[in-house]
């Protein structure tokens, strides 16, 4: 992997606190639950387009078997993602809220 | 009854395998009488199914204004599709071309296979979102 990318200071990290109708705290960033809300966005427009490419192909119209497939397994892997995040978000919360003052 | 899988790809495909394992069965009666005498080789019109299973898509996907939970228990929106598989074409003429029948079988094992594989991961899929941990 180019080294270069892992030093990235990533400009979605969540950065400004997660207060509602609060303002970023520096332009060019993004709030992490509007990242959030954005990906789950993405994975439902994927797997809308999966499934349309779907109906398409059983109905008869003029797709590509091959793209149909790919994208329904696409839509499948992004969701799978999204999946492991939201896993991986409930554990920290589950740890941060487990924690000792 | 609330049910999981409208909004999924899930009866559009149930239906076109058992189109396809229909259509297989006549298929195969074909070839199974190729030397009889006089007989008409039988055939399920796949337009017609295929224009049965996009209306029946689209009103799924646009329940009409009076719906209501009620109504979804009695009309299933697969009906059409499913009528449309009883339908038998006859072709004119006695002669079955062997060829013709054995391409026609490849192509509906194709679809078989092909909604069976879909099948499979829109399942699996379902199984993911259910089981939160995997």
């Amino acid at each position: 992997m180019n080294p270069v990318s892992l030093r990235i200071p990533a400009p979605q990290l969540p950065l400004a606190p997660a207060v509602p109708g609060a303002q970023p705290a520096e332009p060019g960033y993004k709030q992490f639950a509007d990242l959030l809300i954005e990906g789950f966005q993405e994975v439902n427009a994927t797997q809308n387009s999966a499934n349309a490419s779907v109906h398409d192909l059983l109905t008869g119209k003029d797709v590509d078997r091959i793209e149909v497939l790919t994208s329904v397994q696409k839509a499948d892997m992004s969701f799978r993602l999204m999946q492991q995040i939201r896993n991986k978000l409930v554990e920290a919360y589950r740890e941060i809220n487990q924690m000792q003052i | 009854m609330l049910n999981i899988f409208n909004q999924t790809t899930l009866p559009a495909l149930e239906q076109s395998a058992i189109f396809a394992q229909r259509r297989h069965n006549v298929l195969a009666g074909n070839m199974a009488n190729i030397d009889t005498p006089g007989y008409q080789a039988r055939d399920l019109s796949t337009e017609e199914f295929e224009t049965a299973l996009a209306e029946a898509i689209e009103a799924t996907r646009n329940p009409s204004p009076g719906y209501n939970l009620g109504d979804a228990a009695d009309v299933d929106p697969m009906d059409g599709p499913r009528r449309a598989m009883e339908n038998l074409l006859y072709h004119d003429g006695s002669e079955i071309n062997l060829e013709r029948q054995v391409t026609e079988i490849a192509k509906n094992q194709n679809l078989h296979n092909t909604a069976i594989a879909l099948m499979k991961s829109q399942f699996e899929t379902l199984r993911v979102a259910i089981s939160e941990r995997v």
